[in-house]
């Protein structure tokens, strides 16, 4: 589990999306792929988010 | 081929059947022109809400069809034997922004895996895909069972 008030920036690998995420986001995209484009999320398509 | 009996699916018959599936024909309407077209499809039973993902070009006749928030029908069938059933979906479909993404897109969105992206030979990163919602303002199913002596 992560930390649910963590933000990251997603960048998917295969289709280049970008958005913020939450730790709870982070798991669910870890678990269930990218939203946009279906492909797996590897762990370093997280970064910190710039706040 | 004669119909022996039809009736009208309840609500949980439609929610068990929309769960089995995961895909259907989207229709959408400009004027008189129709624009009928195969989805795949997540939903969610407690807020009647159908999450749709969308692969279009910017010359595409589909983008021509998805200007704001047009009404559409979503229609999803299957046959077993001698049972048809059907369920269709009315309501108004709405673009998701990737910026207002929550978890529980993410995890409808998981369950709607196809179309096969490699169709479009194109890389993931070449296509314009869109994420929509259809809230369903009216969800109606239907079963006919064909008379098993007539044909």
């Amino acid at each position: 589990m992560t930390d649910s008030q963590q933000e990251y920036e997603f960048t998917c690998p295969e289709c280049g999306q970008q958005f913020e995420v939450n730790g709870g986001m982070r798991d669910a995209l870890l678990e269930r792929g990218c939203p946009v484009c279906t492909s797996t999320v590897p762990n370093d398509a997280f970064s910190a988010a710039m706040t | 081929m004669s119909l022996d009996q039809q009736t009208e699916l309840s609500s949980d018959a439609i929610d068990e059947l929309l769960a089995r599936h995961e895909t259907g024909v989207l229709t959408l309407a400009r004027s008189d022109e129709p624009y009928a077209i195969p989805i795949s499809y997540g939903y969610d039973p407690e807020s009647k809400r159908f999450y749709l993902r969308l692969v279009s070009t910017p010359e595409s006749e589909k983008r021509q069809f998805l200007t704001s928030s047009p009404q559409a029908r979503l229609v999803i069938y299957e046959e077993a034997g001698r049972t048809y059933r059907s369920v269709i979906a009315e309501g108004t479909l709405n673009q998701v922004d990737p910026d207002e993404m929550t978890v529980e897109h993410i995890v409808q969105y998981g369950d709607a895996k196809r179309p096969l992206f490699e169709i479009w030979g194109e890389t993931k990163r070449n296509l314009d895909i869109q994420l929509f919602e259809l809230d369903a303002e009216t969800l109606s199913g239907r079963e006919v069972v064909v008379d098993e002596d007539e044909e």
